[in-house]
């Protein structure tokens, strides 16, 4: 992935958002820019719906007659082929017009629920099917349909390149990192690791969020058989939608939470996290989040925090920064702190954050400024 | 999935789900994105996808703007622009509708093929309801939801009435703002809504109930029987130990005869041991004691005894025997001895030492003598002797026979007793027996009659039946609560019925102005907007683009019928101008404006492919060259036309039409005609331009291009063969191409019009297919079919004497006949001249001035022209009246009634095909409300007499016969100006109606004065814009030009007077006195 990541906010807004974070009384605060693959495929996905009423009669009734031991053509009780029941008769139990009860029938018929029988005497009939036993004894229909579903994968930056799932909410804050006018060379996404989440344990995808109702992926080149009937080709196409997203870490016990930056003005949301990683997870993912810059990460930070406001290099640099927790705190001599004081700036006021390291995730700490 | 499944599931993970709509829009899904990608860009897509195994965002077209419902949207601006080369043709599969003309068939198939639109468009009474009924019916067969839509009810039910008995169509009435269910048809009525909730509850309720009913009785039927599987399994039991015993006697009685045959041999043979041990002084052996061992016993010790002694006095005999033949042998041997000495010496051989021995011995024949006598004592005694032993021998075996026979009897005997025995114990178990089964019959008589009874009175039989019971009882419980929850259900109300009949319904049948109001299917009803995937517009004509637009959004595919009032419909791009330079067509005497089209004619003029309008025309001009038009040449552009000769065939010349350059005229030049000279033929002619241009200059009669194919050929049709063959000439074009031009019979074409091409054919075996054919049509012909438009022009249900008529002057031969259908003579149009015309045809060829019959009765001036009575009665009702014409319709109404039924009308029309006398539909069409008032009123002291003589009349205005036709049909013109030129009616849409109406009849009634004024006016009147005015003009000139007795079709045409006496037979109906002697004064 080349693409350059998110510029980072000013230190207002950054202040901003870490105060509003501040509530969740976070381990730390790391800012940056996340990379997100999320693959469109074709899915195939084990629907379950409620059966209604009035089909749910009609099955039953149709189970009725059929199992009826008066019924010409009443099958043995684990047998399915072969006997039917007149739509006459059908008509006959539950009163129902008969061009209503045809197209009911109808689509219990696509629903594959129940299946036209040709009689010896030429009559219309309908016969249950496993399925529509099975559907009438559990009150829902389970079947399988092809349908299009987006996967969303964290993408390391850096090497070694990783990729893990996640369950992401608010796709629509990431920002594509290429566009039709400025493409942008993104590396191939494998499909096996798509797979490999398929074949995770209903644990894993119940912890991960990765949805349970989906079994197989369907390839772009054969491969798939039904039913339902393998769709046409330009279906299957799978769409890569590489992008990147600014957001705010917050560590919080052993889980990392990810707010994400709302791209269009800017402002965090901080309703709910848009992923979370556990312990384990996000260590694999995002290593750096476990230790804390350098000390001269964050006098650098330091440095660039006060040349933004007109202050010596030099006598910043003579600042000794020392680091706790979610607080980094800056001895400045009583010059420095008189300039501070007669710029007005929000650094008198008590209220700064610093963003300190190198890479696409900093660390971010509140800025304490004391004479020494 | 489908589209409609998709939109079911609704999933928040789902690629398509809509955004919330607090959030920026997700980026459009694949599939949206890809359906509204052009097809290059599809194309392009799928082969970048082939190579990379997945497409990458960015590499995604940029998303269509608005929400992703907007399909139709798209698809008509995309068309309406001209954008319908991307559009792919859609291979229709021909369908087996036998009950369907060819055009219709193609409608219906096009129909249920598209996967976006289809165009239908069909003259009145070409059975446009009969296809969209079709279409409808097999959209629904296939499992998808219809819309179906009409501008008017009438049209709606009339397609609804066509789909009564449609199994497959479960279809619901949306009742319109201003409609009320008891003011629709019987049959539509039943189909509103909440009326089939209604009936559909009614019935479940009754069902219902009547299947618990059943239930509760079943249950108490096989709870009573529950304590008769015991004393069942007791008396099988009981029965069965009988039937053991039964056959242990039946055992016995076969064994019989061999125990009593082995205790006989016992018996033998301890007699046999008894003689054994009797001979050796033996005690015998001891025997059973039983009367039958000791009878046969006695009986054979007997015989056996007797059989001794014979043996004994048989063997004293056989020593006998044996003695005196050994007596007899031992004289046998002397005589012998002594036989060759007494032969000696009686023969005197005395040389023989015989002779000497027999000498020695004494008297050797003495010897011999008493030797053969006492060898003959010897003989006779063993005789004796032998026949005693024979005696013996046979006395001996009768002894045998005897003691057989003994035997065998006293068997028999015992075998008899024994029998007998064994009888009266059968006959002790029988009775027990029928004791048991008398039990078993009664007890099984007790079971229910759904029971399966024990098939016999076994233990086996008995389970088995019981188990069956208690399948037959589970069952029975099963149902009692299926039919409790099914009553429950019922009973709790008809909102379930109103939910599934809602998601269940295939065809939903409304007026436009229903759809998105009603209750039920709109997108305010609960639980969503209702999609469909096939709308369906009858009169798509009448509706604007937005009605158009919220009626296609709801819906997968659209499928819009419109009806064509004319033969052709002028364009607005098509083929450019409309102005043609040839022969202008009768009733067109001026130009006019252009027509705005509405958005079904602009859809058509996009999408269909009509031959008959391209714009290629043949004439010999005056000087006879031949001239052949290429493109169409306004007026204006005629001015522009320069002339050029071909350099290498000066006589050949070229007409360009060249404008020239200014800021106003943006065209370029272009070449609009060849003209060759006298001597070149049509054919060379077009094999000309074909090799020069590289186009076919066809002229085409047919408003749509039909592919046929055979075995050897391909043919495109383009204008219907009415000719003989031999009067086809041949072009060829290239290799196995050649394009059939009609000509007139003596070989010069009488006009432009005859030189028309039929057809274009090509030749399998120089290797055209289908899709090569239709690519070089294409191409060279300009005209290529989508596959998405029908035409309708066969008219349907008309007498054979009518439609001719009609197609003259109603659509100026628009309808598609059949030619051979024979044309009767039979007066199917008749025309009542009010006032009547001059007898003699020639004095017709100049129609009189108006009459001035009719009568304003808003005018306060005229009011003294209708009666007082009458006036007072017309009330509100608006337009002119004519009162002598009026009273001309109730008199020719009388003599239809005084006509025997059978001779009325060949067809009774679907009104009157219900009442048990089958009555004749008559519609009466006045083209005024007040008009059809006032001939109601004039009818109504008729009503009950006409309706006796068979005769079903309804007056109203032509708007009132919307989908709705009758046998007999009166046309009331009314119209009878003395001096100037008056408009009839609304329009020529109401005429038109007017005059389609009758099956079988049409009587017209009119002032041949007004009419032939009216057709000799050439401007627009009254409010008829230009096209509407001319139209009215053509067909009232044609109708003038049957007045005058110059029609096509003349001998359909009868012009009959008017009787003001005739149908007064009635002795009802007088005609108001001053009236009568007006309209004489006016006949």
């Amino acid at each position: 992935m080349t693409a350059a990541g998110l510029p980072l906010p000013n230190s207002p807004r950054l202040a901003g958002w870490c105060r509003q974070l501040l509530a969740r009384r976070p381990s730390g605060l790391w800012i940056g820019t996340v990379l997100v693959r999320r693959i469109e495929v074709l899915a195939k996905v084990t629907r379950t719906r409620q059966v209604d009423p009035l089909a749910q009669c009609i099955l039953a009734a149709l189970d009725l007659e059929q199992t009826s031991p008066g019924h010409p053509d009443s099958p043995s009780p684990a047998s399915r082929s072969g006997p039917a029941v007149r739509l006459a008769d059908l008509e006959s139990c539950l009163g129902l017009d008969s061009s209503f009860l045809r197209s009911l029938i109808g689509s219990l018929e696509r629903d594959a629920l129940v299946v036209p029988v040709n009689r010896d005497d030429a009559t219309p009939a309908r016969a249950l099917t496993l399925l529509g036993a099975t559907t009438l004894a559990q009150g829902e229909l389970c079947r399988t349909v092809y349908e299009r579903r987006s996967f969303s994968f964290l993408e390391r930056s850096t090497p070694p390149r990783r990729l893990r799932f996640t369950s992401l909410l608010g796709e629509e804050w990431v920002t594509p990192i290429a566009s039709p006018s400025s493409p942008c060379e993104v590396a191939p996404f494998d499909p096996c690791v798509l797979d490999t989440c398929l074949q995770e344990s209903p644990v894993w995808k119940q912890r991960h969020g990765f949805p349970q109702d989906v079994f197989a992926i369907v390839p772009l080149e054969g491969g798939d058989s039904g039913p339902p009937l393998a769709p046409e080709f330009w279906r299957r196409v799978p769409v890569d939608r590489p992008g990147q997203m600014l957001v705010v870490l917050s560590r919080e016990s052993e889980a990392v939470h990810a707010f994400a930056v709302r791209p269009q003005d800017g402002v965090l949301q901080t309703a709910g996290p848009c992923f979370s990683l556990g312990d384990g997870d996000w260590k694999n993912m995002y290593p750096e989040l476990d230790s804390d810059p350098p000390a001269e990460a964050w006098q650098r930070a330091w440095v660039e925090w006060g040349q933004g406001r007109g202050l010596p290099v030099a006598e910043l640099e003579a600042c000794p920064i020392q680091r706790a927790g979610l607080y980094v705190r800056a001895e400045v001599s009583k010059r420095l702190m008189g300039r501070l004081r007669s710029a007005r700036s929000e650094g008198w006021k008590g209220d700064n954050w610093l963003a300190a390291g190198t890479g696409p995730l900093r660390a971010c700490a509140r800025l304490e400024i004391a004479t020494n | 999935m489908t589209r409609r499944e998709g939109q079911r599931s609704g999933g928040a993970s789902h690629a398509a789900s809509p955004p919330a709509p607090d959030r920026a829009p997700k980026p459009p899904a694949w599939e949206e994105l890809f359906c509204a990608a052009t097809a290059a860009q599809q194309a392009e897509l799928l082969d970048l996808a082939r190579r990379q195994g997945m497409l990458y965002g960015h590499q995604l077209p940029a998303p269509a703007n608005g929400p992703p419902r907007e399909d139709f949207h798209r698809f008509l601006n995309r068309v309406l622009a001209g954008k319908t080369g991307e559009l792919p043709t859609v291979p229709a599969v021909p369908l087996d509708l036998p009950s369907l003309d060819v055009g219709q068939r193609e409608a219906v198939a096009r129909a249920l093929a598209t996967p976006d639109i289809c165009l239908v468009k069909g003259l009145p009474v070409s059975g446009k309801s009969f296809v969209a009924a079709e279409i409808a019916a097999r959209a629904a067969e296939r499992g998808e939801r219809v819309l179906l839509v009409a501008p008017r009810s009438a049209s709606v039910d009339r397609v609804l009435e066509l789909l009564a008995g449609r199994s497959s169509v479960c279809a619901v009435r949306i009742l319109g703002r201003d409609e009320r269910s008891e003011h629709l048809a019987p049959h539509a009525a039943e189909l509103v809504f909440e009326e089939r909730v209604r009936r559909m509850h009614q019935r479940a309720l009754e069902a219902a109930s009547r299947q618990k009913a059943e239930a509760e009785q079943r249950c108490a039927e096989f709870a009573a029987a529950t304590g008769l599987w015991a004393p069942l399994l007791e008396l099988a039991e009981c029965s069965g130990q009988l039937d053991e015993q039964c056959q242990a006697l039946r055992r016995r009685r076969q064994s019989i005869p061999d125990s009593v045959t082995a205790i006989a041999a016992r018996l033998l043979v301890s007699l046999d041991r008894e003689s054994a041990d009797t001979a050796r002084n033996a005690s015998p052996p001891a025997v059973g004691d039983s009367p039958f061992e000791c009878e046969i016993l006695a009986a054979v010790r007997e015989l056996r005894h007797a059989a001794a002694q014979l043996d004994r006095a048989s063997a004293d005999l056989v020593a006998q025997i044996q003695r005196l033949k050994e007596q007899l042998a031992a004289l046998e041997a002397r005589q012998n001895g002594l036989a060759p000495l007494a032969e000696a010496k009686a023969g005197g051989r005395w040389w023989t030492p015989a002779w000497w021995r027999a000498t020695w011995r004494g008297d050797v024949a003495a010897q011999a003598a008493e030797l053969q006598a006492r060898a003959q004592s010897v003989r006779q005694d063993l005789a004796r002797i032998e026949e005693e032993a024979a005696r013996l021998a046979a006395e001996r075996r009768q002894t045998e026979e005897k003691e057989r026979a003994e035997r065998t009897a006293r068997i028999e005997r015992e075998i008899a007793r024994r029998g007998g025995e064994i009888d009266h114990e059968e006959a002790a178990l029988n009775y027990e027996h029928a004791l048991v089964e008398g039990k078993w019959r009664e007890t099984v008589r007790q079971l229910p009659a759904s029971t399966c009874p024990p098939q016999a009175a076994t233990i086996e039989a008995v389970r088995d039946a019981h188990a069956a019971w208690q399948r037959s009882v589970e069952a029975a419980l099963k149902r009692r609560t299926f039919a409790a929850e099914w009553t429950a259900r019922v009973e709790s109300g008809p909102g379930f019925l109103t939910a599934a009949l809602r998601a269940h319904a295939n065809l939903v049948a409304a007026p436009s102005s229903a759809v998105g109001a009603d209750s039920y299917f709109s997108a305010a009803a609960d639980g969503g907007p209702i999609t469909f995937d096939l709308l369906l517009v009858e009169h798509a004509e009448q509706l604007a683009e937005a009605e158009l637009t919220s009626l296609a959004v709801r819906c997968r595919r659209w499928v819009l019928i419109a009806e064509s009032l004319h033969e052709s419909v002028p364009s607005d791009g098509a083929y450019g101008s409309t102005e043609t330079v040839g022969t202008p067509r009768r009733g067109d005497g001026r130009r006019t404006k252009p027509p705005v089209p509405g958005t079904f004619e602009r859809l058509w003029s996009q999408l269909h492919c009509d031959p008959s309008r391209l714009p290629y025309a043949w004439q010999r001009e005056a000087d006879l060259r031949l001239c052949c038009r290429l493109r169409a040449v306004s007026l204006e552009q005629r001015r522009w036309i320069e002339t050029e000769r071909v350099a290498d065939h000066p006589d050949i010349e070229l007409r360009i039409v060249a404008p020239p350059r200014s800021a106003h005229v943006a065209a370029d030049s272009f070449l609009a005609e060849v003209v060759f000279p006298p001597h070149v033929s049509l054919v060379e002619a077009k094999s000309y331009i074909f090799r020069e241009l590289q186009e076919v200059a066809v002229r085409a009669r047919l408003p749509q291009a039909r592919w046929h194919e055979s075995r050897d050929r391909l043919v495109l049709t383009l204008a219907d063969g009415g000719e003989s063959p031999d009067r086809v000439s041949s072009v060829d074009l290239a290799p196995g191409i050649r394009e059939l031009v009609a000509f007139s019979m003596d070989g010069a074409p009488a006009g432009p019009d005859e030189w028309t091409t039929r057809a274009v054919e090509f030749d399998r075996a120089a290797g055209w297919d289908p899709d090569r054919a239709r690519a070089w049509a294409a191409r060279h012909l300009g005209l290529r079919d989508l596959g998405r438009t029908a035409f309708l022009d066969v008219p349907q249900g008309y007498a054979p004497g009518l439609a001719p008529f009609l197609s003259d002057v109603v659509f100026d031969g628009g309808y598609r006949i059949a030619t051979t259908t024979p044309l009767q003579s039979a007066g199917a149009v008749e025309f009542i001249a009010v006032p009547r015309l001059p007898r003699a045809p020639q004095r017709r060829h100049k129609l009189p001035s108006g009459a001035g019959l009719e009568i304003d009765p808003a005018d306060p001036r005229r009011r003294d022209r209708l009666p007082s009575e009458l006036h007072a009665r017309l009330g509100e009702a608006a337009g002119l009246v004519n009162f002598l014409e009026a009273q001309a319709v109730v008199r020719a109404l009388k003599r239809l009634a005084n006509e025997p039924r059978s001779a009325r009308s060949k067809t009774d029309g679907p009104e009157a095909r219900n009442g048990a006398a089958r009555m004749t539909a008559v519609g009466v069409v006045a083209l005024y409300p007040a008009q059809a008032r006032l001939i109601r009123l004039l009818l109504a002291a008729e009503s009950e007499w006409l309706a006796s003589a068979g005769l079903d009349v309804r007056v109203d205005e032509p708007a009132g016969f919307h989908e709705r036709d009758c046998s007999i049909v009166l046309v009331s013109l009314t119209r009878s100006h003395t001096h100037r030129a008056t408009s009839f009616g609304d329009g020529p849409a109401a005429l038109v109606r007017a005059l389609t109406r009758g099956r079988d009849r049409l009587l017209l009634f009119g002032d041949p004065g007004t009419l032939g004024r009216r057709s000799e006016w050439p401007s627009s009147l009254d409010h008829l814009d230009d096209l509407a005015s001319n139209r009215e003009r053509g067909i009232v000139a044609r109708l003038v030009q049957y007045l005058q007795g110059g029609g096509k079709h003349q001998r359909l045409f009868h012009l009959r007077d008017d009787h003001p006496t005739a149908g007064a037979g009635s002795g009802r109906g007088a005609v108001p006195r001053g009236v009568g002697a007006r309209e004489s004064s006016n006949a």
